[in-house]
């Protein structure tokens, strides 16, 4: 046997192949024994929260995202929908029509979501329903009021989730005329003057027109967005009403209400309503004894018997540490509709969602308890409505009425005559509408 | 008939008041500042905005009442006032005009960019610190609208004396006279124009602050204010301390009474209609000194 020392060369040689392979057969032990590597995550589902972030709405705008966000949260802690996570996108659309258009189509074209939740004031609605209309994109209106969009506005990827103008009003109206029997005369009916404030007093005006056969009701404009009302308050005690309906929202209704009270202008009222969206729930201590008594019509009321009601308000507050609103609530049971709608289709296609969303019964926050229906006509959610009275700066239902007669007929893409504007149908709307039967107001008391 | 004038003419008469004495002062304060330095401070609304929110800011947080943070906000502002003369306005006297317009244009801009940033865009609405109406009877009128015309008068009466009874606001009127005498005759322009500016911003702050409980605040409300103040200073004479005032509580009163009869927004059209033909027709205003082409 040769006794030759292996020279350096030698050693690094053969010293670099034995690592090489030990490496080699390390690495081969390694990939076959490693453990299977996680599941790639399925690619999100993106919503689309699209209202008024800023500006006088700021703090329905910001209910809206929270109710989004706690319906959301739920999803995905159950799973998602479709196996899917849910994200959300939220843009803010200032209250601007010109904005609005271009935060839709970012959500539309850019983010690719699968539904809309919004917007917030109905003047910037009529813009974002043209755009939902034209990239064919679900869109779910949970706040906006206005009665457009049953109507003229009306398109077949578009579900109204609470209760518009022209269903609430119905239902206070008719409270109002059974309570009060008011005449006409001596009822004032303020509202900014806007897209919604337009379609409230008309909304008023003509019910008890063509429901009760009462004219010659009064009413006042101002802007939307006012930091001064006085200047309209000689207007006001010129007619000197005895019966007052108001439709504002958001700061604007915080510094009217606080400035009709400071100038006794709510003392001495037989009635004093308001449209669904006068106060927020979580907005009242800002009132003060000046709210006490308004009478209004809720598509959700905070003392609500409704358990779903009762579990969301437990949870918002959990959440949040905030008490939830009729915002916040509409949002919440919009996006778990869209959910269950989804999961039913087995699909975020645009087409069978609508399939399965028409006709379809459900449960949620809304209204007084019981089974919701989405009607297939119109796309409006069909339950009672609750109207609210203030009592002591605390909500009380005290009486529900008849959601399916509220709602009306279905007018669904209603046309606007040659040469006439959309106000002018609009008044149509309601000359052809059913006034017959009469809804059924049933008197309850619900207190938190 | 007199149940009418009581209850509907008179409390927009005492709401006319209050409304020609809040913007009354700040454009007191713009006219002073034209007349000294013949600088047109676009910014002088937003201080009016600004010193309400900084007034309040300290209401919220360190300062126990509001009459408080009323007097507290004029001396911040005051100061503010002076920052804006000596940085902005000064190293810009004798230059062309444009680039004064520019540049407190510019500063107007900012300070709405950042009350939105510091503070959020979203309007505050804020109680009165005395809550409660009082009746007369046949009408009912808020008992902090009483009170603040009671403190405008104070606030109006002490203006009238320091210009009128002492040395220093004599040396003022003169200035807005003749600045250029004036430092012949061996007064500090430099700082009377300085503490022009400073008073001119303090008076914004008072108006804004006494206003805050009135109307709900934004940072825009210093442009709806800006717009008031030239509407008054051009009707009652740029530089004209007395036309000034006169001017702000006519035009209160003409807007919140011809709200009566006509629509605010018709009112504000008639307004700016009146404005123009004032412009056309006597363009110094009713007490201004008479201009160059006249």
């Amino acid at each position: 046997m040769s006794t030759k020392p292996v020279s350096r060369r030698e050693f690094l040689k053969y010293g670099a192949l034995a690592a090489g392979a030990a490496i080699v057969a390390g690495g081969a032990v390694y990939y076959a024994t490693r453990p299977a590597p996680p599941p790639a995550p399925k690619a999100a589902i993106k919503i689309g929260d699209l209202s008024g972030k800023t500006g006088v709405g700021a703090n329905w705008g910001l209910h809206m995202t929270l109710g989004t966000k706690l319906a959301v949260d739920e999803l995905n802690a159950a799973g998602g929908v479709l196996g899917r996570p849910v994200e959300i996108v939220t843009e803010d659309t200032a209250l601007r029509a010109d904005v609005a258009i271009k935060k839709a189509e970012k959500l539309i074209l850019e983010d690719k979501v699968a539904a809309i939740f919004g917007v917030l004031s109905s003047g910037v609605q009529r813009a974002v329903i043209k755009v939902t209309e034209k990239y064919k994109t679900l869109h779910f209106l949970c706040v906006a009021c206005a009665d457009y969009f049953r109507t003229v506005d009306f398109h077949k990827y578009f579900f109204t989730v609470h209760q518009d103008g022209r269903m609430s009003h119905r239902a206070l109206v008719t409270w109002l005329e059974k309570e009060y029997n008011p005449d006409p005369t001596k009822l004032l009916i303020t509202y900014q003057d806007y897209a919604m404030g337009w379609a409230h007093e008309r909304a008023v005006r003509k019910i008890f027109e063509h429901a009760f056969g009462k004219k010659g009701t009064n009413k006042v404009a101002w802007p939307l967005g006012a930091r001064d009302f006085t200047p309209w308050f000689p207007k006001i005690k010129e007619i000197a009403p005895e019966y007052y309906h108001s439709s504002t929202w958001g700061m604007d209704s915080i510094t009217q209400i606080r400035q009709m009270g400071d100038y006794g202008l709510l003392k001495g009222l037989k009635s004093f309503t308001g449209s669904c969206c006068i106060y927020l729930t979580s907005d009242l201590t800002f009132y003060g004894p000046t709210a006490d008594g308004t009478a209004f019509p809720k598509y959700w009321a905070y003392p609500s018997p409704n358990k779903e009601s009762i579990d969301f308000r437990d949870k918002f507050f959990a959440t949040f540490g905030q008490t939830p609103n009729q915002a916040s609530a509409a949002h919440y049971e919009g996006v778990k509709l869209w959910a269950k709608a989804v999961e039913k289709a087995g699909t975020t296609d645009p087409d069978a969602v609508v399939e399965k969303l028409e006709g379809m019964e459900y449960t949620g926050p809304l209204g007084p308890g019981g089974t919701k229906v989405m009607r297939k006509e119109d796309h409006a959610a069909i339950f009672d409505n609750q109207i609210t009275l203030i009592d002591k700066g605390k909500e009380v239902v005290v009486a529900t009425v008849d959601g399916k007669v509220c709602a009306g007929k279905p007018m669904p893409k209603f046309p606007i005559p040659e040469g006439k504007t959309v106000e002018d149908a609009m008044e149509a709307v309601y000359d052809q509408d059913s006034y017959k039967p009469m809804p059924d107001i049933k008197k309850v008391r619900y207190e938190a | 008939m007199l149940e009418y004038v009581l209850r509907v003419i008179l409390p927009s008469f005492f709401d006319g008041l209050i409304l020609g004495a809040s913007f009354g002062l700040v454009a007191l304060g713009l006219s002073i500042i034209f007349g000294i330095t013949g600088v047109i401070n676009f910014s002088h609304g937003d201080l009016f905005m600004l010193g309400s929110y900084i007034g309040l800011t300290l209401l919220w947080s360190i300062l126990p009442n509001f009459w408080i943070s009323i007097i507290v906000a004029a001396l911040v502002l005051g100061a503010i006032g002076i920052m804006i003369e000596r940085l902005i306005c000064r190293p810009l006297y004798g230059k062309a005009p444009l680039l004064i317009f520019v540049a407190t244009f510019g500063l107007a801009l900012f300070l709405r960019e950042a009350a939105k940033l510091i503070w959020s865009p979203n309007p505050i609405s804020v109680d009165a610190p005395l809550i409660g109406h009082m009746s007369f009877g046949v009408f009912y009128y808020p008992i902090y609208r009483l009170a603040i015309l009671i403190i405008f008068s104070i606030v109006y009466a002490s203006v009238w004396f320091f210009f009128n009874k002492t040395k220093y606001g004599a040396i003022v009127r003169a200035a807005t006279e003749n600045s250029q005498m004036l430092a012949c005759l061996g007064v500090n322009v430099s700082r009377v124009r300085m503490f022009t500016f400073s008073l001119a911003s303090a008076l914004a702050a008072v108006g804004g602050m006494i206003m805050l409980p009135i109307a709900s605040l934004s940072p825009e409300a210093g442009a709806l204010v800006i717009l008031w103040c030239f509407y008054i200073i051009v009707l009652g004479g740029m530089g004209s301390i007395g036309g000034t005032v006169l001017a702000a509580f006519v035009i209160g009163e003409i807007f919140t009474l011809g709200s009566v009869w006509l629509e605010p927004r018709e009112m504000e059209i008639l307004g700016f209609l009146i404005l123009i033909t004032v412009l056309i027709v006597r363009p110094r205003g009713f007490f201004g000194k008479p201009l160059l082409l006249e």
